[in-house]
């Protein structure tokens, strides 16, 4: 039987953890290295201390991540690792491996005093946490649709922004910004670059809260998630007219996205008085690229339910992928009933193990630290949790 | 002994015949043993969901329920005492 020797991660062991993921992560040396030290030095909340590495001799057998994530709870915010980036290389599978790499995290997050461990990954070992003390928070419903895609409209490398944008991605002068008109709020619907997150930051973290604990969607998070090097992310913001000074020619008729509505009267606002939008989305698609993945929208908030649904009306517009898929919990009743129409089958949880294991889930591992705040209590209960705008590909 | 038509017999049956794992006898320990890993737990949840038309919920994952085959064939004889009339399906 092999012996294992199970150690925290440390700088050193960067570039052998950079080979070995590429297992999972794709993304070749340097995409790898940059997927790391994004995720675990440059996480603005925890750095790579819980990363946990198992060794078989010398060499490299299987990891265990724990990414830092802020949460706020009864009016405190508090940080409660995730887990992440799990893998077992191939010849050491099978065997017991995982659940060491996770009890030894586990008994340093209890030494630390971390109460809470979470994961929201697809664990193919999530039945055997399950039997170790694991708690499912869900599974809970997820929707897809297949894109309304414009020829005209997937062209604009505006649409996509990167932490790094190249000169390919900058708009010209030849290039008009997507533009849409929501018709049922009458909103303008445009792409928003990185100089629009404060203003998307400061509508999530301003939405009221549903009761339990909820991700907390700061500035400071959205900016650090858009630096993702293995991911694209996609925004998209809904404005009143006059907002920003209006763009040359209009984006098409499309179904629940029309014309540009008639003029109200309304005032429009100085260039220098910018508005908060009334709504925003976020979409995420993996790389290196992979053609044939899904576009998974990770966020969509607005200030009324016409808003939203007019949000993911532009998404499936105007996103690329051959699926728009989007978790469907704590997204209230109104706006669940909207998604049929817009072209979203919803998958629904069955109650049946054998046939949710493909949906998204939350599992939460208590550590057996002492929980110090009563708002930390009884977070192993399905309604402790608003996860609204949740999303665990959100991080990949 | 127990009989081959018992349920901890034919679970016994399932596990050798569709999962190719055969403990020495129904009180060996499957988990510490390592005979069933995770991806074989899900395999023996829907051999007993179809054997026995029970269903396995994630708030019966407790590790003693799967243990040996006599607690496997506990929890089917709980569950199937504890399932619904007939005429009550559960949703597809």
């Amino acid at each position: 039987m092999t012996s294992y020797r199970i150690t925290a991660y440390e700088p050193r062991h960067r570039d052998e953890v950079t080979r070995f993921q590429e297992l999972l992560w794709g993304g070749g040396p340097r995409g790898n290295g940059d997927y790391l030290d994004w995720k675990y030095r440059r996480n603005p909340y925890l750095d790579h201390r819980y990363v946990t590495l198992a060794w078989a001799g010398a060499e490299l057998a299987g990891m265990v991540g724990a990414f830092g994530a802020m949460w706020e709870v009864g009016g405190a915010r508090v940080m409660l690792p995730c887990l992440a980036d799990t893998v077992v290389a191939p010849a050491h599978r099978g065997g017991p491996l995982f659940g060491r790499m996770l009890d030894d995290l586990v008994d340093r997050l209890r030494g630390d005093g971390v109460p809470w461990l979470l994961d929201f990954g697809d664990q193919p070992a999530g039945p055997a946490m399950l039997m170790q003390g694991w708690r499912a928070i869900g599974p809970w419903p997820t929707a897809s649709a297949p894109p309304t895609l414009s020829q005209t409209l997937a062209d604009s490398p505006t649409l996509a922004v990167s932490q790094t944008p190249t000169a390919s991605q900058t708009p010209t002068a030849s290039q008009a910004p997507a533009v849409l008109w929501g018709v049922r709020s009458g909103l303008r619907i445009r792409a928003a670059g990185a100089d629009g997150l404060g203003a998307m930051a400061a509508l999530a973290t301003g939405l009221p809260s549903q009761a339990g604990i909820r991700h907390v969607r700061d500035l400071e998070y959205l900016t650090w998630r858009n630096q993702n090097p293995l991911a694209r992310y996609f925004h998209l913001v809904a404005e009143p007219p006059g907002t920003e000074p209006e763009p040359p020619g209009h984006g098409p008729e499309r179904d629940g996205i029309g014309p540009e509505p008639p003029v109200t009267g309304r005032g429009r606002a100085g260039a220098a008085g910018a508005r908060a939008p009334a709504g925003y989305l976020v979409a995420h698609r993996p790389g290196p690229a992979q053609d044939g993945a899904p576009t998974t929208i990770v966020e969509c908030e607005a200030t009324g339910d016409d808003v939203w649904t007019d949000l993911l009306a532009a998404a499936l517009s105007v996103l690329p992928g051959p699926s728009i898929d989007m978790w469907a919990r704590d997204i209230g009743d109104a706006r669940r009933a909207a998604l049929p129409s817009l072209g979203f089958r919803l998958d629904e949880p069955t109650g049946r193990l054998t046939r949710d294991g493909h949906l998204p889930n939350l599992l939460v591992r208590p550590t057996g630290a002492p929980i110090l705040s009563p708002a930390l209590t009884g977070l192993d209960v399905p309604s402790a949790w608003d996860l609204r705008a949740v999303c665990g590909r959100s991080w990949r | 002994m127990r009989g081959d038509d018992s349920v901890a017999g034919r679970v016994a049956a399932l596990m050798r015949d569709s999962m190719f794992v055969d403990p020495p006898d129904d009180t060996t320990d499957i988990v510490a043993s390592g005979l069933i890993d995770s991806m074989g737990f899900m395999r023996l949840f829907a051999l007993l969901e179809d054997e026995f038309g029970i269903e396995v919920r994630s708030a019966d994952l407790r590790l003693d329920h799967f243990r040996t085959i006599e607690r496997i064939a506990g929890f089917v004889r709980d569950k199937r005492a504890a399932r619904q009339p007939a005429g009550d399906h559960a949703a597809t």
